[in-house]
This record gives C-alpha cells, structure tokens and sequence, in this order.
C-alpha cells in the first residue's frame, strides 16, 4: 500500500502525471459553519484528485467532513474557500441553477438512505434526473431500461418504492444514478441502511460499475467497504490525513 | 408539462381530505368571482337582445340656454322627428310604467313598457310567438286592448300555448296577449326586464306619474313622457348626424314656438341600465363593475391566502422529496413549476366547483328576487364563453396567488440537502439550521445554535 498527503503544489499542478487534467480537483477547500459565536471548520484545506476511472472511498469517524466534503463535491453545497475544478472546469462559484445543470449531467447520486420517491414508480424514479436533462422520451425510455436491467430491475419497472426490498431500492438508486452516464458516481454511506447481504450485493455491484469504466467516489465509516475501492481517503477533523492508493 | 399535471393528480389523489378541503375553499372563493363577473358582464358587456346595437342611439332634448337640463319628448314630436329626420332608418318609442298585473285578488306590480308600434321592427327582435302591434293600436286614445308578455311571463304559466290569445288584467282592465317575446329579451335594458308591453294608444288608461311630474294626455305636444331610440342609417355616424339633429330642432322650434322652445337634440348610445332623460344619468354606473369586481377578488384573495397556507404546511412535509429532486438537477423553477402544476389542477378543480356554485346561487338569488321585485330579472346564468373563459381566468390568476409563494418557499432549500433529507437526526433544530447531519450532531453536542451553512 502506498500512502500520501497530498500537498498543495501537487494538487494545483494542472495535469496529472500522464499529462491529464483530473475529473476532480479540490484545491485548498475550506467549509466553515458560522454560528451565532463560534465558527466551526468543517473542512479545513482539502486538496484531493480524483481521476476518471478511478475508484475512491472516503472514510473517517464520524462528524470528521465525510458528508460535506461529499456535498461539496456533488455541487450540493458551496466551499467557504478553496477552488473545485469538475473536467477543468471551475464550478466553485457557480450559479445555484447552473450548478444544477452540471449535477444533472455529471454526477450520479447513490444514497444511504436511497431516497427515492415514494409517489413515483421505479421507471420514473430512474427517469427523473433525465427529465430534468430534457432528454426525447424515446431516448429516456432507452436510458431507464438499460439502466434497470443493469441493476437487475428492469421486471420491477412499474412497481412503487415502498413495495420493494432496501437492497432493492438501492439498486434503483445505483439505476437512476447511472441512467443519464455521469461523469462521476458519488455513494454517500450506500451500504448503511441494508443487511450485510444486500451491502454486498450492493459493493459487489458498483465494482462491477467501476471495472465498466465508472468513477465512483464512496463515502462510508466501514474499512470492509472501504476496502473495495482502489484508493482510500481518510479524512479527520476536517483534513485529509491519509490518501493510500490499493498495491 | 403534461408529466407535472400528472403527477399532480397522483398526489392530490392521495391526499383526498386536503384535495376536498382546498377544493372547497377555491369553490368558494372562484365562484363568488365568477357570479360577480356573470353579473358585470351582462350588465355592462354582453351584447344586447337586440339586433345591431352599435347603430342605435337615444335621442335627447336637450334646453340650449340650460345644457344640462333634459326632457323627453311628447307623441307628436315623435311623429315629426320619425317623419323629418334624415339620419335614422327608424325611430321608435316607448316609456316604462308600473301597472298592476293579474286576475282579482291575485294582482301585482309589474313594469310595463308602452311602446310605438314599430318598437320590435327597430329593434330587430322577431316575436317568439304571435304579433307585433299593429300601426293603428299606436295612435292615442285608441285604447287598443292588446299586450304583449315576456317569455318568463310566458315560462310562469307553463309556457301553455293558449297563453297567446287569452286575456290579462291591467290595472283591471282585460288586454288580450296577441305575442309572446323571445328568450332573453329586456326591451332596451339589461338584467330588469318590463314583463309586459303595452301600444301606445292605452298610454292614457295605463301610465302613471312613473318618470313624469306632470301626467298629460299622450297627444299633447307639451308632455314629454317619451324616450326615443333611432337606429342610424349605414354609413351614418353619431357625429354626422349632429347638424342634421339640430337642424330638425330648430325647425320644430319655429313650427311650434311654445313647445319646442329652446330645444335640441342630441344623441348618445342607448344605456344599458337607465331609462331617463339625461343621458348622463347613467354615466357613473360603470365604476360599480371594477368595485363589484373588486370586492369579488378581495373574496378570492382571502380564499388564496388560506390555501397558500394549507400549501405551505403540506409542502413543509414533502421537503425531502423536493431536496431529492434538487439534487438529481431540477432547478428551482422546475420545482416551482411542478408545484404550480399541482396547483392549477387545484385551481381547476375548483373553478368546476366554484362555475357550479356562483351559477346555481345566481339562479337561487334571481328566483328569490323574482318572487317581490316588480320587474322580470333577464340574467342568463348559463356558462357561456365568456364566463367559461372568466372561470379560467380566476383559475389561473388563483393558481398565481396561492401556489406561487408557497412554490418558492418550498423549493428554497438550497444547502440543506442533508437536513432535509435526514430530517429525523435534526428534526428538533429550527428552519434556519443548515448544517448536514454529521455536523448537526457535532453541533449539538457543543451546544452552539447554527445558524446558516453554504
């Protein structure tokens, strides 16, 4: 296993070392909370790569970032300082409606808690982002099903969320966040509200994504999970204290 | 589009108690609207039951040397300008009197309109059964003892055919009904209807001081009883017809000195709603129709601002689903839009309701008032275009007021996607906390109140 802290002269260099701008680059990104009399440094100069294809956890005791690194990352929330850099392109300080068009067509959400929407069916639920994009219905159509059938869901199409199992919601989940082909895959704990099972099925699933060619970025607490990915982030107190990349 | 409205059919299905309660209050709210703007459009809009109403006009007599100072017109005068006038196809006359209409101990009042004979013809309006007048029941002392009814005088006796020919007491004296007027129809006015028309030649047996101080005989050219309605040439305009008006005055004034002194004539569009002399009786009368409107809305309004909290509160409870779809890259707009959707199908539903409701309550309060008015109400409650196309209006203009706030609200939760969507971990903190959920965690354990994040 080889480990490194990422310094900010490596992490501003423009490309990478096979002369590649990274899918993601974090530089100096800061996220402070203000309250009425404390300011609360949730992040505190993460400078982080992530390259096309690769597979990234992102791991830590809880309250140490995980999440806002991972909202950050998902144009969710803005950085109190710092630059984000998504394909070379700065999307730090981004419009709200603008950064909800790069959300839309560059990164795929999979959530702890799934959340699906209990008043759509499976196929809708997958067809949602896609709506949004503006893509033809016939080509939705198409997405949604390749997408479903890729997850094993394609015969639960018309069936509400809540007539499905967790692990089944979550493989909706992973369909809707794949059906438009994101740039990025961000899983945010997709493990933690299934069985050991289904979290399984769940790994074992977005390993098969990521050998497609998917880059996956996963938050989770569980070195076991953890250990799927190719490289392995540690996060504490709001800075990276660890980057180990798999031997 | 169509994906909005249909899910937002989906969703009011599943809350019917909250789609029947917001229902309700729109109904309510709509229809009080679309009853007031039945009202103002008759009144002051619709067309009237009679042909080509832009080329009739109401002639005035007006004093010279007293502009303000109006006067009808009497019998004679009528037949001089019908018969010198260079400028109308037609004239016609007529005055409204009240008169007691029925049987023995079964009498009531009602308004009368005595007319020329040639009323209808100049009017353009073709009976719905039996005759116009005749030209010799016009002339006075006559006393012709021939009437015609209204339809809804006709609709009272069960629209029975032998109505035609059979006999009606005025004041106590026996006409004979020789035709029955079409449906709709209100003489020259709109809404208050004379149930009865009368010839000009029983003006003396049936008139009353009604809009005269002083009663005298109908041949008299000094009385002025009459209102006269012309109907202009082609091609003839209000304006070009001026000189030519006051040449025929000035020409009656030399014949008759006395009776015609000072006098001249000017013509205005035949009000809607006033039988006088004056023709700027009327002229304030329109600035009812935007307080009427006004007052209607103000009902609306008060309907909106209780539904726009009942959307506040429900879209309270679906932050989470619109987070999601926040995050999945809707914008702000296409959240708003989505709830604007699901409003208007609220709004439609309850402008069907509320069309429902203002008509069917028109058609209670016009039965009720019909039952002690002295005059036939002609409001045609149905849902025609124009109070369809109003309905929609109110719909739209309602879906405005009470979803549009609660749409942006609602969709403002920028930043707070993690509180939202795990609100059971931060549900006890306040609207304005903003923190994800690790943090809110952190937060409370420090004891720190935040405030605002990203």
């Amino acid at each position: 296993m080889k480990s490194t802290e990422l310094t900010a002269e490596e992490s501003t260099n423009e490309f990478d070392g096979n002369g590649f701008a990274p899918l993601i680059r974090l530089a100096g990104v800061t996220k402070v909370f203000l309250t009425d009399e404390v300011e609360t440094h949730a992040l505190s100069g993460i400078h982080l790569d992530i390259r096309e294809g690769e597979y990234i956890s992102i791991s830590g005791p809880s309250g140490c970032g995980k999440t806002t690194l991972l909202s950050i990352l998902g144009l969710l929330d803005t950085a109190s300082d710092g630059s984000y850099a998504l394909k070379g392109h700065e999307v730090a300080n981004l419009s709200f409606a603008e950064r909800a068009r790069v959300r839309n067509r560059e990164i795929g959400f999979i959530f702890q808690s799934f959340n699906l929407i209990g008043d759509l069916t499976v196929f809708e639920n997958v067809e949602l982002p896609l709506t949004y994009r503006g893509t033809s219905a016939s080509d939705r159509k198409a997405l949604v099903t390749a997408a479903l059938e890729r997850v094993g869901m394609a015969h639960r199409a018309k069936h509400l969320p809540s007539q499905l199992s967790g692990g089944q919601q979550q493989r909706v989940a992973v369909a809707r966040a794949l059906a438009g082909r994101p740039a990025i895959l961000l899983a945010d704990e997709p493990t933690g509200n299934l069985d050991s099972h289904n979290g399984e099925a769940v790994m074992h699933l977005l390993r098969e994504l990521h050998q497609g060619g998917a880059t996956i970025c996963m938050v989770t607490h569980d070195e076991r999970f953890a250990q799927h990915a190719d490289r392995t982030v540690h996060l504490f107190d709001g800075r990276v204290v660890e980057d180990r990349i798999a031997a | 589009m169509v994906r909005d409205l249909r899910f937002a059919v989906r969703q009011l299905s599943k809350a019917p108690g909250f789609t029947i309660a917001a229902v309700t209050v729109l109904a309510l709210g709509i229809g009080v609207n679309t009853a007031v703007f039945s009202l103002v459009n008759t009144l002051f809009f619709a067309p009237p039951a009679y042909a080509k109403p832009h080329d009739m006009v109401q002639l005035f007599s007006q004093d010279k040397k007293d502009p303000k100072k109006f006067r009808g017109f009497s019998y004679p005068t009528y037949r001089d300008i019908r018969e010198q006038n260079t400028v109308f196809s037609d004239t016609m006359a007529y005055n409204l009197a009240l008169v007691g209409l029925g049987q023995k101990g079964d009498t009531r009042r009602a308004f009368g309109a005595v007319v020329s004979s040639n009323y209808f013809s100049v009017l353009g309006v073709p009976l719905a059964r039996g005759r116009a007048f005749l030209p010799e029941e016009e002339t006075p002392g006559r006393n012709a003892p021939v009437a015609i009814v209204s339809y809804s005088y006709w609709q009272k006796h069960d629209l029975d055919p032998t109505v035609l020919g059979s006999q009606v007491l005025i004041n106590g004296r026996p006409f004979t009904i020789v035709g029955i007027t079409p449906k709709g129809f209100a003489g020259t006015l709109q809404i208050l209807s004379p149930e009865v028309w009368l010839p000009m030649s029983v003006y003396d047996q049936v008139a009353n001081d009604f809009g005269s101080k002083n009663k005298t005989s109908m041949d008299d050219r000094n009385g002025t009883p009459l209102r006269i309605l012309g109907r202009l040439k082609l091609g003839m305009t209000a304006a070009a017809a001026k000189p030519a008006l006051e040449g025929l005055a000035a020409n009656l004034e030399k014949a008759y000195p006395v009776a015609e002194k000072n006098q001249t004539f000017i013509t205005a569009p035949v009000s809607r709603i006033a039988v006088s002399t004056n023709p700027t009786a009327a002229s304030g009368v329109k600035s009812i129709a935007p307080l009427l409107l006004g007052m209607a809305v103000v009902v609306l309004l008060v309907a909106c601002l209780n539904l726009a909290n009942m959307l506040l509160a429900r879209g309270t409870a679906r932050r989470k689903e619109i987070a999601i779809r926040l995050a999945l890259g809707g914008t702000r707009w296409r959240i708003v839009r989505q709830l604007l959707s699901e409003g208007f199908v609220l709004a439609l539903l309850g402008g069907a309701g509320g069309l429902i409701l203002g008509l069917w309550s028109s058609d209670l309060l016009i039965g009720s008032m019909r039952k002690f008015m002295p005059f036939e109400i002609v409001w045609s409650t149905g849902a025609n275009p124009a109070i369809l196309a109003a309905t929609f209006g109110f719909c739209l203009l309602g879906t405005l007021m009470f979803a549009l706030g609660p749409g942006r609200m609602c969709s403002d939760v920028a930043g707070n996607f993690y509180r939202v969507t795990r609100s059971s971990l931060c549900r006890s903190r306040s609207r304005s906390l903003c923190l994800p959920q690790p943090l809110c965690s952190c937060a409370a354990r420090a004891k720190l109140r935040p405030s605002i994040a990203g």
